[in-house]
């Protein structure tokens, strides 16, 4: 399976390369006040209105800076309406590698508060065999938090342009 | 190499120091070879993107973020473009087994008339060659074309090659890209084209192999 290479901080996550719509430099956001902190905000992807999460703060507690390699990664998001877009802020997106998805091991440790994180392999090419976690997009919202966002969306959507 | 040992050797800047631009000490040259092989040295080329975007970027990047992107292009066939004379003719690359030198072409006695030409060896083979001009009714040019080839073309088990004034390049198109031919192709073009697609200025006819080799089969009687 090809996934989509993530580090962050000093740790690779990887995403199932058939999910990602398109990666794109990190791009202006209009904030949503009171949403939970990992909401980075509201983008307008290629004309649609794209709820961001910030994978960094998500991930490592802390926002994702401002930089140059800073990315949006634009992903499809299962929703009961159908796939919609989601965006995914983070930073040292570079790579893309094949992975034999029969080499993932079950991390050991479930987070309960981290449904998202997945299984656990070796990369076959990064630093000698670097170990990187799947990051199961379905698994990403919590229920509260994808009904406050595509909410979030139709309103926006309503707005006019 | 860990994270940490590429992150120290990232502070010293060792590709100076130890790599190629210094004494070449370095143990990794050994299997990188050079520097810029070394997971060192791809960290350092990564670490001029990590700093902080120029005025102007995030706004420039939203724009071009937020516009609905050009239609994107399905290629769903490929056509090897060819030349003949003026004209530009594409050919699916599913029946394309080769483009090879223009060589001799071997006339068959008593067999002159129509689009054939004679044969030609093909790695050995002697395959039929026919005159890809007269099929479609174009003139044949008067001078040869320095840059003529031979396509070998195969449907089943039948191979034609034809001598062609150029070859450029394979293109992919989309299926929906495909329009019907205008009237100003001439009558010929047109029965064994399958429709015309743009490619830069010109109009690209799709050739239809079906109907070419049936008229074709039909010519050798």
């Amino acid at each position: 399976m090809l996934v989509l290479i993530i580090q962050i901080g000093p740790d690779r996550f990887a995403l199932d390369a058939r999910v990602v719509r398109e990666v794109v430099p990190a791009v202006a956001l209009r904030a949503l006040p009171h949403a939970p902190p990992e909401v980075a905000g509201l983008a307008t992807w290629r004309g649609e209105v794209t709820p961001v999460i910030d994978l960094v703060r998500l991930l490592r507690g802390q926002p994702c800076p401002a930089r140059m390699s800073s990315r949006l990664v634009v992903v499809d998001y299962p929703t009961p309406s159908g796939p919609r877009p989601l965006g995914l802020l983070a930073e040292q997106v570079t790579d893309v590698e094949r992975i034999d998805e029969r080499a993932a091991h079950d991390p050991g440790v479930t987070v309960p508060d981290a449904p998202y994180l997945g299984r656990v392999l070796r990369s076959p090419t990064i630093a000698h065999g670097a170990l990187i976690q799947l990051v199961e997009v379905t698994a990403l919202l919590p229920e509260s938090l994808r009904a406050l966002l595509y909410a979030a969306v139709a309103e926006a959507g309503r707005e006019p342009a | 190499m860990t994270d940490e040992q590429i992150a120290l050797r990232l502070a010293g800047r060792c590709w100076e120091a130890i790599g190629v631009r210094g004494d070449r000490s370095c143990p990794e040259l050994v299997a990188a070879v050079h520097c810029r092989n070394c997971s060192v040295f791809a960290a350092a080329g990564r670490s001029l993107v990590d700093r902080p975007p120029p005025e102007g970027y995030l706004a420039e990047q939203t724009d071009n973020v937020a516009a609905r992107s050009t239609r994107t292009r399905r290629a769903d066939r490929s056509l090897l473009l060819i030349r003949l004379g003026n004209e530009w003719l594409g050919i699916d690359t599913a029946a394309v087994v080769e483009v090879i030198t223009d060589r001799r072409i071997h006339r068959i006695p008593h067999r002159t008339s129509g689009a054939l030409l004679g044969m030609v060896n093909v790695h050995g083979q002697l395959q039929l060659c026919a005159s890809l001009h007269r099929v479609v009714g174009l003139d044949e040019p008067a001078a040869r074309s320095p840059v003529r080839r031979l396509v070998v073309t195969r449907r089943d088990q039948e191979f034609w090659v034809f001598p062609v004034d150029e070859v450029f390049n394979v293109v992919g198109f989309g299926s929906d890209e495909i329009e019907s031919a205008p009237m100003t192709v001439t009558a010929a073009i047109g029965t064994h084209t399958r429709g015309v697609v743009a490619w830069r200025e010109h109009k690209v006819g799709y050739l239809s192999m079906e109907s070419l080799f049936a008229s074709l089969r039909r010519s050798l009687g």
